[in-house]
């Protein structure tokens, strides 16, 4: 899966609300796209390009933050480091995951216990991680959420 | 839905925004990593910079349309320096994880009376060897990348690429540097007065 790096194109004539409008939906599109596959929990790359994409929109509404209301701007961001601290905690366990089995398959027979043991554990505490994380993406990819953060854009940046 | 009027007008560009955004956040990572190449061990400072410097990075994403190549060849640096930065937080949080497993089995080891039980501990500690090293080599290679960003003149450098785009950019959209004239120019520092006479006076 591509990593969400370039998703419009801009003129550098364009005035730079609509610009910023453009890029802040993208990001909100790129974000919202990689929720089914993160919920199903088979992909640790789509979980990667979700918090990603989250936290390349947290950061563009932070920096252009007085282009919003305070408080919708306020809850958005709350919603965003929600769904990012979800995120967080079981990108660090897929990481280490992949390191761990990669040395795995390089060790001797009686050296892949220890990594065995260490990859099951990472593994329980994967899965105990990703209740809360599954609560934290449905809840931000539902209809309301979405329906606010489209609306928080498009009437602030017309 | 009440909107906060901006603080800039309706008629500004990509460009124009690029010029009053960017020289702060720039300010906010130069001041970051200073720190963080100073003390190799400290991880948070290191993490700190990191944060910054995203910031940075993803403001850049955002005007790269209406800057030049010089600009392009900015954001490609600071997205490798980015990277090893991750690489170096990823080892930070996996080196005492596999730190206290080691631990672990010498404690299991000891419990055990059984030899065949016993679990061997030594690619463990080969691993945990290894990206110790591996993390000393990116932090090396870390503080290579970021001298040029912590010399005097890159600021400089730096916001004539944000101009390069635009050839009718006026440069003085930036930020002025607290020394400068009024007619622009940075008054060269003058060397110390040689005050030996006087401390033999006092």
């Amino acid at each position: 899966m591509p990593g969400p790096w370039k998703i419009v194109d801009l003129d550098p004539e364009e005035p730079f609300r609509a610009a910023l409008g453009k890029v802040l939906a993208g990001w909100l599109q790129q974000t919202l796209s990689y929720a089914p596959a993160t919920l199903k929990g088979k992909d640790p790359q789509a979980l990667h390009n979700m918090r990603v994409s989250a936290l390349r929109l947290r950061a563009l509404m932070r920096l252009h933050k007085e282009n919003f209301p305070a408080r919708a701007l306020r809850r958005r961001l709350r919603d965003l480091r929600r769904l990012i601290r979800a995120l967080g905690p079981v990108r660090e366990i897929d990481v280490f995951q992949v390191e761990l089995r990669k040395l795995a398959a390089e060790a001797p027979p009686a050296e892949r216990v220890a990594l065995r043991w260490l990859m099951a554990e990472q593994e329980v505490r994967r899965e105990r991680l990703r209740g809360p994380m599954k609560d934290s993406v449905r809840r931000f990819q539902g209809e309301p959420s979405r329906r606010r953060f489209e609306r928080l854009i498009a009437e602030s940046l017309q | 839905m009440k909107t906060k009027r901006p603080l800039y007008p309706e008629s500004a560009t990509l460009g124009s925004r690029a010029r009053e955004t960017l020289p702060g956040l720039l300010d906010s990572f130069t001041a970051a990593i200073a720190p963080a190449c100073a003390d190799e061990k400290c991880a948070e400072t290191l993490h700190a910079a990191r944060i910054t410097g995203k910031r940075l990075r993803y403001a850049m994403e955002l005007y790269a349309p209406a800057c030049g190549p010089a600009f392009e060849r900015h954001l490609d640096a600071l997205k490798d320096i980015l990277d090893t930065m991750g690489r170096i937080h990823d080892l930070d949080v996996n080196l005492p994880l596999l730190r206290r497993h080691v631990q672990r089995i010498r404690c299991y080891n000891a419990l055990t009376r059984e030899r065949p039980l016993k679990i061997p501990p030594a690619g463990l500690l080969d691993l945990v060897t290894r990206l110790e090293g591996e993390r000393h080599d990116r932090f090396l290679s870390l503080c290579r990348s970021l001298a040029p960003w912590q010399r005097a003149r890159f600021r400089r450098v730096f916001m004539t690429s944000l101009t390069q785009g635009d050839p009718h950019a006026p440069l003085s959209a930036a930020p002025r540097d607290s020394r400068a004239t009024p007619d622009g120019r940075i008054p060269r520092r003058r060397p110390p007065a040689d005050r030996s006479g006087d401390r033999q006076n006092e």
